[in-house]
């Protein structure tokens, strides 16, 4: 039975990926943010994947919404850079969008208008401009000048010249005298006049010579942001954004436009591979995931975790810690089978131990155990634990480079450090040995989100431990690395033991 | 359609997405590479984290050669060329060419053995990693049995038998249902431009600057092994140039510098890092908070060099270009100079792209209205650079949407 696929988009946008999807065999719905009318919007969402509820508000649906997955195709918020550039905006000074909607309603120029009016846009002049900006620009200059006559300068910081096709027209624009001024240093200053017209005052760097210009319309680029709405809707499906507020994370390893919530995906404007304008090969990215995830033997994360009902103490130390919101809190609390990414940061959280990760059926990988110490760490030893996805590599990397590997060191691969219990962080101390060290991925690369950032909140703990059981704190190492960083293994790994032998006696 | 199976040309990060996509459906790959190691150029690509992940990608690579190099699915197949394709109703026939594979890559154990014994500097080489099948490969040009000296070194070397010198270039028909071109690019070639690549051995390009902190975790003067005190990053190399043709901007250049020169001052501050640009693009979606603080670290020259000589100590490089804003000719001496060079058609790109019925558009890259269009009709799909310049993250993007439309072609979804 198809299961629907929730959109969470503006009428035009969301549409659009509708659309999208349903060429691609989806069954969808369509709901929209936030209408401001409350007359279907969207509300908190509860559940997991393959059964997200979500409510509905403002409607007379007593149930919830059931979906298996949901994609998030925001509406960016442009902000025009007027007060960036200190100027008002009026019928002489437009954002970018109001003057392409305005655009078509400017009176052409006679023949004998000669010097005819002139537009000047701005293209970042105050923080950076996109690619997008530069194209919506370039795309109507040839209307701009030739239809409506107009002479157009350009001035800008740096043109933004990273998608397909733009430097070629920008080249075109200048042979057929589009002025572009470009800034660096020095930026241009502004003066309005009564009516709202600028001057603008600069110094050509061209020719280092100084040039006033006023323009009949002055145009500001504006910048696209994620809004409150966009926020919002992040929060209450309890997955990460990026830097920029937009889902997903912007985690290299977030595939097909995934996020750490499985089954919901978002969109990021600006994403086409080839910096142009499309959505469909954006779209193509997260349906190849969406369709992926109904094969569940074929998932790469092999593992699951449940918690045993009979050690549980409602704690809800795992809810709070798992990256993925797998965790549900009813009657029991217990984690869902298909939110799950088996990254084992709350096996190693739960201080009744009561969670445990084990195989998925017909899963295609053995998973990795925990690992055992039992014979593998004598008196003196120095104990690494290494993410298998980075530490792991790192140290084959290292090995096919030809470098010894330091040969008084024990290495265990785990998962992911994330699944680093404290007691694990102990133990090699209890068989005593010298030092152990965990090596894990880089804040920001981490396929669990934050398992390395849990790793190492416990290994501070287990410092302060150490300190109070008479032992010195260095003697529990944290580091981050990645599998392309061979040698830095090598470095790390006996900067490490230098450390430790001169702790000895 | 039982067993559908798919063609893949390449074994970059691309195309090695695509076999992983492909093969999340049982969808079987025969994964071709004309260079002896699969991974692109990616793979020879170094972490730029400082204490935290910059999103470059380079991990990317590593993940996706381990992960395809491990699944059941997934056949690569380095230093085999596609040769002619013909079409015989739905299915494609290709004739591949193979380089012979003096070492069995199921019997290597990477041990480096041979490349310990092997007389001839360049007859044995080792890829850039480890998860490479076979890790070692033998360049029979450079083998001292290509002037008729009998050398068997390796042989004798090797714990596991996995050398055999009597192999012969050999010819193989695969057969597939689709084919995904995903053929890379090529480095454009800095050697005609007056930045004396070449000529001086301090002058390097990105692409062996990443080799180099890969594999040695630290940047060195070619000339004599010591750390650069000043290095110089001079963009657009190829890119965005009139005279040449190449009127595209290559898009991951200003993000790669800036990345590099970032980690290189976080890890040593008194290293001066100078910038030769036109304009510099974003790179990332933290681009606005990445940016600000390297206004200040970095000397930024809004010009590309008129050319570079050699300074005085006959090892450091004297850059000279127009200083705009005092109107005179001006210098700066670094201990190395990095050319940001641009990204490419790949060599062979249009001759194997007409193998398949695709024609490149004007910029030599292939024209992605063919990439989606045509997969639908007929089986042919393009992914990565072979498109157009973009990054690692966006390669791998490319890669899922060529392999979904490929599964609908096949219909398996």
């Amino acid at each position: 039975m198809q299961k629907h696929i929730l959109i969470i988009g503006d009428q035009e946008n969301g549409q659009c990926v509708a659309d999208g999807l349903a060429g691609g065999g989806f069954q969808t719905r369509l709901l929209s943010p936030s209408t401001g009318n409350a007359s279907s919007e969207l509300g908190p969402v509860e559940g997991s994947f393959d059964a997200y509820r979500v409510e509905v508000t403002g409607t007379e649906q007593p149930h919830p919404l059931v979906v298996s997955r949901a994609i998030v195709a925001p509406t960016p918020v442009p902000k025009p850079a007027f007060s960036d550039l200190g100027l008002q905006p009026g019928e002489h000074v437009l954002s970018l969008s109001a003057f392409l909607d305005r655009m078509p309603t400017l009176p052409p120029v006679p023949d004998e208008a000669r010097p005819g009016p002139s537009v000047a846009f701005f293209l970042g002049l105050s923080g950076e401009t996109r690619p997008s900006v530069l194209r919506r620009v370039l795309e109507v200059l040839p209307f701009l000048r030739n239809e409506l006559r107009r002479q157009v300068t350009i001035l800008y910081g740096n043109l933004k010249v990273s998608g397909a096709g733009l430097e070629a027209r920008v080249r075109d624009a200048r042979t057929q005298g589009v002025v572009f001024l470009r800034f660096s240093r020095i930026l241009p200053t502004f003066s309005q006049d009564g009516e709202g017209r600028v001057t603008i005052s600069c110094v050509d760097e061209a020719s280092r010579l100084p040039v006033t210009i006023r323009p009949d319309l002055a145009v500001v680029d504006e910048d696209l942001r994620a809004g409150a709405e966009t926020r919002r809707v992040a929060g209450l499906l309890h997955a990460d954004p990026g830097p920029d507020g937009f889902l997903p994370s912007d985690n290299v390893l977030r595939l097909g436009f995934q996020t750490n919530r499985r089954g919901i995906a978002g969109l990021v404007p600006e994403a086409d591979p080839l910096g142009r304008d499309t959505l469909d090969d954006d779209l193509a990215a997260v349906m190849v995931h969406m369709r992926a995830l109904e094969r569940l033997d074929d998932w790469e994360d092999s593992k699951v975790a449940s918690i045993d009902a009979g050690r549980c103490a409602r704690c809800l130390t795992c809810y709070r810690v798992c990256p993925h919101g797998a965790v549900t809190v009813e009657e029991r609390v217990a984690i869902a089978s298909g939110a799950c990414f088996g990254c084992g940061t709350c096996e190693a959280a739960c201080p009744a131990r009561a969670i445990s990760l084990t195989q998925r059926e017909n899963a295609p990988q053995e998973i990795g155990p925990v690992p055992s110490l039992e014979g593998a760490v004598q008196p003196g030893a120095v104990v690494v634990f290494g993410c298998r996805r980075s530490a792991d590599r790192a140290r084959a990397l290292c090995r096919h480079l030809g470098r010894e590997l330091p040969s008084d060191l024990v290495f265990l691969p785990v998962d992911c450090a994330g699944r680093i219990s404290r007691n694990m962080l102990l133990e090699p101390f209890l068989r005593d040995a010298a030092g152990v060290l965990v090596l894990a991925c880089h804040p920001g690369n981490c396929h669990a989100e934050r398992g390395n950032l849990h790793a190492r909140a416990r290994v501070e703990e287990v410092q302060h431990m150490l300190e109070e059981l008479g032992l010195e704190k260095e003697r529990l190492g944290f580091h981050t690395l990645a599998a392309n960083q061979g040698p830095a293994f090598d470095r790390i790994a006996k900067e490490f033991i230098g450390r430790i032998e001169g702790l000895k006696g | 359609m039982p067993d559908p199976s798919v063609l893949v040309v390449g074994g970059g990060v691309a195309g090695l997405s695509s076999a992983l996509e492909l093969a999340r459906f049982g969808v079987r790959t025969h994964v071709l590479d004309s260079a002896p190691f699969a991974g692109g150029h990616a793979i020879g690509f170094s972490c730029k984290a400082t204490d935290q992940c910059v999103r470059c990608g380079a991990c990317l690579a590593e993940d996706r050669l381990h992960s395809a190099g491990n699944n059941e699915h997934i056949r690569i197949l380095p230093s085999s060329r596609l040769q002619n394709v013909y079409r015989e109703g739905r299915r494609f026939f290709a004739t591949v060419h193979r380089e012979p594979q003096y070492i069995d890559p199921d019997r290597c154990t990477g041990c480096g053995r041979c490349l310990e014994v092997c007389p001839a500097p360049g007859a044995v080489n080792r890829g850039p990693s480890p998860f490479n099948r076979p890790p070692f490969v033998l360049d029979a040009t450079q083998c001292l049995r290509s002037s008729k000296q009998d050398c068997r070194a390796c042989v004798e070397a090797c714990p596991e038998a996995a050398i055999s010198l009597e192999r012969e270039v050999s010819e193989m028909i695969l057969d597939a249902d689709a084919v995904i071109l995903a053929s890379g690019f090529l480095p454009f070639d800095p050697t005609d431009k007056p930045y004396g690549y070449g000529r001086f051995d301090n002058v390097v390009t990105n692409l062996e600057l990443e080799r180099m902190l890969r594999e040695n975790n630290r940047v060195k003067r070619p000339s004599d092994g010591t750390p650069p005190s000043s290095i110089g990053f001079v963009q657009c190399v190829g890119s965005r140039d009139e005279h040449l043709g190449n009127l595209w901007c290559s898009r991951v250049c200003c993000g790669s510098a800036l990345r590099m020169a970032r980690v290189l001052q976080h890890r040593d501050p008194s290293v001066e890092v100078t910038v030769f640009y036109i304009d510099i693009q974003s790179f990332g979606r933290d681009f606005e908070t990445v940016f600000p603080p390297l206004q200040d670290a970095i000397h930024w020259v809004r010009a590309l060099p008129a050319e570079t000589s050699l300074a005085e100590d006959g090892s450091a490089l004297k850059v000279s270009y127009f200083d705009s804003e005092s109107g005179q000719p001006a210098a700066k001496t670094v201990d190395l100079l990095v050319l940001s060079v641009g990204i490419t058609p790949g060599e062979d790109l249009e001759e194997t792209a007409g193998l398949v019925g695709l024609k490149p558009g004007p910029d030599g890259f292939l024209d992605p209205s063919h990439a989606g269009a045509l997969a639908r009709s007929e089986g042919v799909t393009a992914a990565g650079t072979a498109l157009g310049p973009m990054s690692i993250s966006d390669a791998v993007k490319s890669a899922e949407a060529a392999s979904w439309r490929t599964l609908r072609y096949l219909q398996v979804v």
